[in-house]
């Protein structure tokens, strides 16, 4: 049943907000801000913070969870990537959500017109 | 009449007018049974709603989209001033009607202001994001990503 299906995967508001959560941090984001000039060992992205490599493996598994990066297990000298559409979903959002305003306006207006006309037969459409 | 939108780093504004009375423009926005005619993504339905039109009080809905994903939002109404002005804060919930916090959550404010012809209505949404989120909605931090990302993601599809 397509209601099943729906309930077993992470709803579209769950990842974005994991997104957002995973961008919430300046270390990460400089992290990511990094891969998306270049692929990175995990020693590469560490060499810029004061951070020990536990601490810096920590920020990479947020970022990893939240699909926002891909990397190859257990391996420190095999490079991270960014995943380009993870983080554009999160940077369309607020283009999304004025999309929606702009696309209920233009509902409302139907509807108004609909409405009035069925109440007051004679007014013009405008 | 189309909308017009200005946007900022962290607000959005839309302006447009309407041959109906504020009133009715107002109750558009107030009652369960006008939302549910006008409310929803393009090409979803509106599965639910529960609506309590007080200050504190809550208007839940559930939409459901062409892909049968669910999505539930709710309004917490600040300011109500019948036909002049209505302020809630919006937000996404989970399944169980939980706010989800990571989430950011808008600041509306709608005025409906008489005109000649009808309502001017404009809606003022403010980003109100918790404040480590603040960063990624600004127009600072956006452009020269999504750029690197075009280049990024063409080079990933060439090389696989």
């Amino acid at each position: 049943m397509l209601i099943n299906q729906t309930v077993k995967y992470e709803t579209p508001a769950d990842q974005l907000s994991q997104v957002f959560m995973a961008l919430a941090d300046p270390t990460r984001r400089a992290m990511l801000d990094h891969l998306s000039r270049q692929e990175a060992t995990v020693n590469e992205l560490a060499k810029p913070f004061a951070l020990s490599l536990p601490a810096i493996s920590r920020h990479l598994k947020v970022l990893e969870r939240a699909r926002l990066i891909s990397r190859r297990r257990n391996a420190q000298w095999r490079p991270c990537r960014i995943e380009a559409g993870t983080l554009k979903e999160a940077v369309d959002w607020m283009q999304q959500y004025r999309d929606l305003w702009e696309n209920n306006l233009e509902n409302l207006s139907t509807y108004l017109t609909e409405l009035q006309a069925q109440t007051n037969p004679k007014q013009e459409d405008n | 009449m189309a909308t017009t939108t200005v946007q900022t780093d962290r607000t959005l504004t839309f302006t447009r007018e309407f041959n109906a009375p504020p009133q009715l423009v107002f109750d558009a926005f107030t009652q369960p049974q006008h939302l549910s005619r006008w409310w929803m993504p393009a090409g979803c339905e509106m599965l639910g709603q529960q609506l309590e039109l007080k200050l504190g009080g809550e208007w839940h809905y559930t939409v459901k989209t062409p892909a049968a994903d669910i999505h539930r939002a709710k309004a917490v109404y600040r300011e109500i001033d019948r036909p002049r002005r209505l302020v809630f804060d919006d937000m996404f919930v989970s399944d169980k009607g939980e706010v989800i916090n990571n989430m950011p959550q808008k600041h509306v404010t709608i005025t409906f202001e008489p005109t000649s012809s009808g309502t001017k209505l404009t809606v003022h949404v403010v980003m109100s994001t918790p404040a480590q989120l603040t960063k990624l909605v600004s127009m600072q931090f956006v452009p020269g990503f999504t750029q690197a990302l075009s280049q990024l993601e063409a080079l990933l599809n060439e090389v696989q």
